[in-house]
């Protein structure tokens, strides 16, 4: 088996477990760790087809991880304010915002 | 000629008075009478030689308009002023012997309504409008009958005339029925000049029809039992039901629509008369109380009419009709003032009446014309319109006649016998409200009113010619003389007893009642079994079948119809929950959906 494949069989399972995470679990942490890997299959998958190309790809990826520790401090932030509010981290309670 | 509009109008205005105070209302009819006769009089004066109609439309449907129509001609504005006199003097006597009643406001309408209905039905010259006229004599003269309304015989007598002459009135609805169906029209002048055959079958329904009404409201054979009965009015209403109006009324019709007639039912009609002629008569011998007396005698009269009117011809007995309706309404009149004397109710009037002492002499005389008159004794008037008759009538018929008149003259004469110490004890000459119309009606018993010689007469009154029938005269005169005189001698030594006994009165109600009565109450008797038995079971099972055929529809509505509707909200309610869960709300649920849109767009792709 080449690499490449198994490059890319890595970042689909990555991803399929990123998604399982985020469309099963309820609590909102295990959310953003489903949305932090889906991301990094991303990145994994940049990575990849940037060396076929015969571009650089690498420095983009730090960059992204940079933005993506960002995005998950943006989000517990959130997701603490949330759960003050709500007094639960489950991600059903959202629904309460909804107009009725 | 629009006058004669008012003739029969002018009466409703009683009615529409009758809010006045009670002591108003007599003289207000009185007034409204002599208006009418006063406008008969003008219109008969003014009349021309040819017919005159004037019509007004009544009511119209999709293509025919109906009218109604007034004629005036020589033969029915005599009658109508005929009708309005005697209709004066009966209302102006009706004041006086009414004074102390209570009902007297509904007497005088009713006896106003009487009066229009029975002008407008002499005068219309639309059979519609006269069947309508027809009907409220009928009516107006049970309400006559029965005014003394605490007396159960009153009651009885007046539901008896009414129910006659219902059967009469459907016998008018059936010739109404044939006319408009053979014919197309109720006009009587263009039916006289219709060019249309008369098919068999629809002339004889019109003639038994019309028949019927006619005998039913003229008391002939077997219809006569109600004239007799209807004595339990006041008197003042028998004078005018006997003379000028109820029983006048079909006679007049038949004059007027004779011509749809065949020429067999008028011979019936004749023959029909001549029994009821015999039969008042012979009844009219045994009646000891004054008021059937004359009631059978206008059985017998009417009778005669119809002879004339069957067997020779309409007009000399309207003459007849006319003659008879002067005297009658005269001896009614003096019977009831009379009465008025006795102090209790007698069984023997006619002895009672003859002990009267000191009465009254001009009613005495005037008693004594109308009883020539009845008798048709010479000088009269009714000996010139029997003549009239008789001249027309030939071989046994006119033999026959000339007996039924002898028969009137016995009664007549005994009538006079057994009066004989009031008549000739009468001392007093008093001319009051009661004896004014009395003594103007003697007057008008004479030989005077046809032409001035006392043997020849003008059938149509001024226009028509002098008829004289020298030999039917002096026959005539002879015989009336000499009966007259046989029947004195009788009474007077005493040949007649029997007389005056209640067992030899012919009373056709029992045979009515096994002919017709009883054997109608069977009918319906089985005709109700059979709707018990039959029909009621035929209604029944088409009830149950019914029933059974719903619960069949009620089960299929509610596990088929209901079912699908059910069937269509539950899906309808099940895509909604599925519809509404995808809009649930929670986040994830929108990832799943915004997922499987992704897939589907990358598959189709």
């Amino acid at each position: 088996m080449r690499i490449e494949s198994t490059l890319l069989i890595f970042s689909s399972l990555l991803f399929c477990i990123g998604l399982a995470l985020l469309l099963n679990r309820k609590n909102l942490v295990h959310l953003l760790i489903g949305i932090e890997l889906m991301l990094n299959s991303a990145n994994v998958n940049l990575v990849y087809f940037s060396k076929i190309h015969g571009e650089d790809g690498v420095l983009l990826v730090v960059f992204l991880l940079l933005i993506a520790v960002c995005e998950a401090a943006v989000g517990l932030a959130i997701f603490l304010r949330a759960y003050r509010f709500f007094q639960s981290s489950s991600a059903t309670m959202m629904k309460n915002i909804r107009e009725s | 000629m629009k006058l004669i509009t008012f003739i029969p109008s002018v009466f409703l205005l009683v009615p529409i008075f009758s809010f006045l105070a009670k002591r108003y209302i007599p003289v207000l009819a009185a007034v409204t009478f002599a208006a009418s006769f006063i406008l008969s009089v003008v219109c008969w004066m003014r009349i021309d030689q040819n017919p005159e109609t004037i019509s007004f439309t009544w009511f119209r449907t999709s293509d025919t308009n109906f009218y109604i129509s007034f004629t005036a001609d020589s033969s029915s504005l005599p009658t109508v002023s005929f009708v309005t006199f005697i209709g004066f003097l009966v209302a102006s006597y009706s004041v006086s012997y009414f004074k102390n009643s209570i009902q007297k406001t509904g007497l005088f309408t009713t006896l106003a309504l009487f009066m229009a209905s029975m002008t407008g039905l002499i005068l219309s010259s639309n059979l519609l409008f006269s069947f309508v006229c027809w009907e409220l004599v009928g009516f107006c003269s049970y309400l006559l009958i029965g005014f003394y309304r605490d007396e159960e015989k009153a009651g009885k007598a007046a539901t008896k005339a009414l129910l006659i002459n219902k059967v009469g009135d459907i016998g008018f609805l059936i010739a109404l029925l044939g006319v408009w169906a053979s014919q197309g029209s109720f006009d009587l002048t263009e039916l006289a000049q219709s060019s249309l055959p008369n098919e068999g079958t629809f002339q004889y329904l019109i003639g038994f029809g019309l028949m019927t009404a006619i005998f039913a409201k003229s008391a002939q054979f077997p219809f006569h039992t109600w004239l007799p009965d209807a004595m339990a009015g006041p008197t003042p209403v028998s004078a005018l039901i006997h003379s000028a109006t109820m029983v006048a009324s079909g006679i007049w019709l038949l004059s007027r629509v004779h011509f749809l007639m065949p020429v067999e039912v008028m011979w019936f009609a004749g023959f029909c008369g001549m029994i009821t002629a015999v039969l008042g008569a012979w009844n009219a011998l045994f009646q000891n109380k004054i008021k059937y007396l004359l009631a059978w005698s206008t059985v017998s009269q009417l009778g005669l009419m119809m002879m004339a009117a069957g067997w020779a011809s309409t007009d000399s007995a309207v003459m007849h009709l006319i003659t008879h309706g002067f005297f009658k309404a005269g001896l009614f009149l003096a019977a009831g003032y009379l009465l008025l004397q006795l102090i209790d109710n007698p069984e023997d009037e006619l002895t009672s009446i003859g002990s009267i002492q000191q009465g009254d002499r001009l009613v005495a005389v005037a008693l004594v014309i109308f009883t020539f008159s009845l008798a048709g004794l010479p000088l009269t008037a009714a000996f010139l319109s029997k003549e009239a008759i008789a001249a027309e009538l030939s071989g046994l018929e006119r033999i026959s006649f000339f007996l039924i008149s002898g028969l009137t003259i016995f009664y007549s004469v005994r009538l006079i016998w057994k009066i004989r110490p009031f008549l000739l004890g009468s001392r007093a000459t008093i001319v009051n409200q009661f004896t004014w119309p009395i003594l103007t009606l003697a007057l008008a018993c004479g030989w005077w009113i046809w032409s001035l010689d006392p043997i020849g007469y003008t059938r149509y009154f001024a226009n028509g010619a002098q008829e004289v029938h020298l030999n039917l005269i002096i026959v005539a005169s002879l015989f009336t003389l000499s009966v007259a005189y046989i029947s004195y001698l009788g009474f007077k030594y005493n040949w007649i007893t029997f007389l005056g006994k209640k067992e030899w009165i012919v009373n056709i109600d029992p045979l009515l009642h096994l002919a017709i009565v009883a054997p109608m109450v069977k009918c319906s008797i089985i005709t109700g079994k059979i709707d018990r038995l039959i029909v009621d079971r035929l209604l029944h099972g088409l009830a149950y079948g019914k029933v059974a055929l719903a619960h069949v529809l009620a089960t299929f509505d509610r596990y088929v119809v209901d079912g699908l509707a059910e069937l269509m909200a539950t899906t309808f309610g099940w895509l909604g929950q599925l519809i509404r869960k995808a809009t649930s709300g929670t986040i994830q649920s929108y990832l799943w959906w915004s997922l499987i849109a992704l897939l589907i767009l990358v598959i189709w792709q």
